[in-house]
């Protein structure tokens, strides 16, 4: 039962972090990539305020998911390796 | 009592700095110079001698020391008798007393910067002041929060109560003074008993084997877990800043246990189908309810606390609120899987 929890867990996040970026993030308008309605993009990162309320659900779940590709690309190989050699010598 | 001591923790010093005691029956401390003047020792009382004690001898001659102790608490009265001296006679060892004063310092040095290091690395991820807060309950607290979690109906006023700290913040109460604060005693509790209650229950019916416990034990964690997740994410999603409040919402999570167990216990009763199902309803309604509360004064700070969240549109207002009731609808489907012992 607690190894159904990590393998659930395993399998959601490779489920995120497959997707691809160009091929159907893109596609659906979920890029990670904000609008640049300033004029002045250098002092954009900057002029924003540290915490912003306003922030959609949908701007929340890029960042989550853009995050989640970035951070745990190498650690998912090295965890999806185990996994797999657990279960082709250990697997019923 | 004379000014606190000047050393008790483990403090590297070089061993070439400390004098050593003089042997003079008069003074029977040597160290008592370093706190007070020298002339009078002989007449105040010994108490203070006991926190005297040079900082690299704290923990392994301890009680080498209080055996010392009843010797050393009268010299007035034996005047003749040998100094007080907290050292073993590293002599006896055939060690050279500079390198053994050394050697022990080194030892203590690194007992020290070990418990810094699990201080450090470990207090990130377990936050031990929170998990301290979230157990200082009392007899009285337990008492008044599970008649609350078994009947919330008639409980007026969920806000937590708040006072100022000495550096000036303002935080939470703790769960001793407030009927509101969540603990994690109550939660914990109830899982344990949840345990061995279903293993109690297969038992009942002759199908016990010690598996039972174990798999008991991780639905109800996956539970947790699950329902955790769930607020954690939708907090995250919905912008409420509930990263240091992580300790809270396990223990919301948790007070659910308590219906669960009530329910199963009234099984016993014999009492009719529908009726258990009604007991069963009545305990999620009022869990839901209990939920509902008091995940509001997360999900929806008062703007008086926090200034940081004072202004949120209607539109997140309405989808924090229609969060909440869809994560008090979840408790059917967590408790009806757990009630399944």
């Amino acid at each position: 039962m607690f190894g159904t929890i990590i393998y659930v867990s395993i399998l959601l996040v490779n489920a995120m972090a497959v997707l691809s970026e160009d091929r159907f993030l893109a596609r659906i308008g979920w890029t990670s990539a904000r609008p640049q309605s300033n004029i002045n993009p250098g002092f954009q990162a900057y002029d924003q305020p540290a915490f912003n309320p306003e922030v959609g659900v949908k701007t929340k779940m890029i960042d989550l998911i853009s995050a989640v590709r970035t951070l745990l690309r190498i650690p998912l190989i090295v965890v999806n390796i185990i996994v797999i050699l657990y279960e082709l010598i250990l697997g019923g | 009592m004379s000014s606190p001591p000047p050393l008790r923790h483990p403090v590297p010093t070089h061993p070439a700095y400390i004098p050593e005691p003089p042997s003079t029956p008069g003074s029977p401390n040597g160290y008592q110079r370093f706190s007070s003047s020298p002339g009078p020792t002989q007449q105040q009382p010994a108490l203070p001698q006991q926190q005297h004690v040079p900082a690299y001898m704290t923990s392994p001659f301890q009680h080498q020391q209080q055996q010392q102790q009843p010797h050393s608490l009268h010299p007035p009265h034996h005047p003749h008798q040998p100094s007080f001296v907290p050292q073993p006679d590293f002599a006896a060892w055939g060690v050279n007393d500079a390198t053994a004063q050394f050697g022990m310092q080194l030892g203590s040095s690194a007992v020290a910067a070990g418990q810094e290091y699990v201080q450090k690395n470990f207090g990130g991820i377990i936050p031990l002041s929170s998990i301290k807060h979230h157990f200082n309950v009392s007899n009285s607290y337990v008492i008044r929060k599970l008649q609350l979690v078994a009947f919330p109906w008639t409980h007026k006023s969920w806000s937590r109560r708040v006072h100022r700290s000495e550096q000036g913040q303002a935080e939470y109460q703790d769960p001793r003074e407030d009927i509101n604060s969540p603990d994690l005693y109550i939660p914990l509790m109830a899982f344990v008993t949840y345990i061995l209650i279903s293993a109690f229950h297969s038992g009942l019916q002759s199908r016990f084997h010690p598996k039972i416990l174990g798999e008991s034990a991780s639905s109800a964690l996956a539970v947790v877990i699950v329902d955790f997740l769930f607020v954690y994410v939708g907090c995250y999603l919905l912008n409420v800043q509930a990263s240091k409040q992580a300790v809270d919402i396990i223990a919301y999570s948790g007070y659910k246990f308590v219906g669960v167990i009530l329910t199963i216990l009234s099984s016993y009763l014999y009492l009719s189908r529908a009726l258990y199902y009604i007991i069963f309803f009545y305990f999620f309604f009022a869990n839901g309810l209990f939920l509902l509360r008091s995940l509001r004064s997360l999900v929806l700070p008062d703007p008086a606390l926090n200034s940081s969240t004072a202004t949120i549109s209607p539109g997140l207002r309405r989808r924090r609120i229609s969060f909440l009731l869809i994560e008090a609808a979840c408790q059917f489907a967590y408790m009806l899987f757990l009630v399944r012992v």
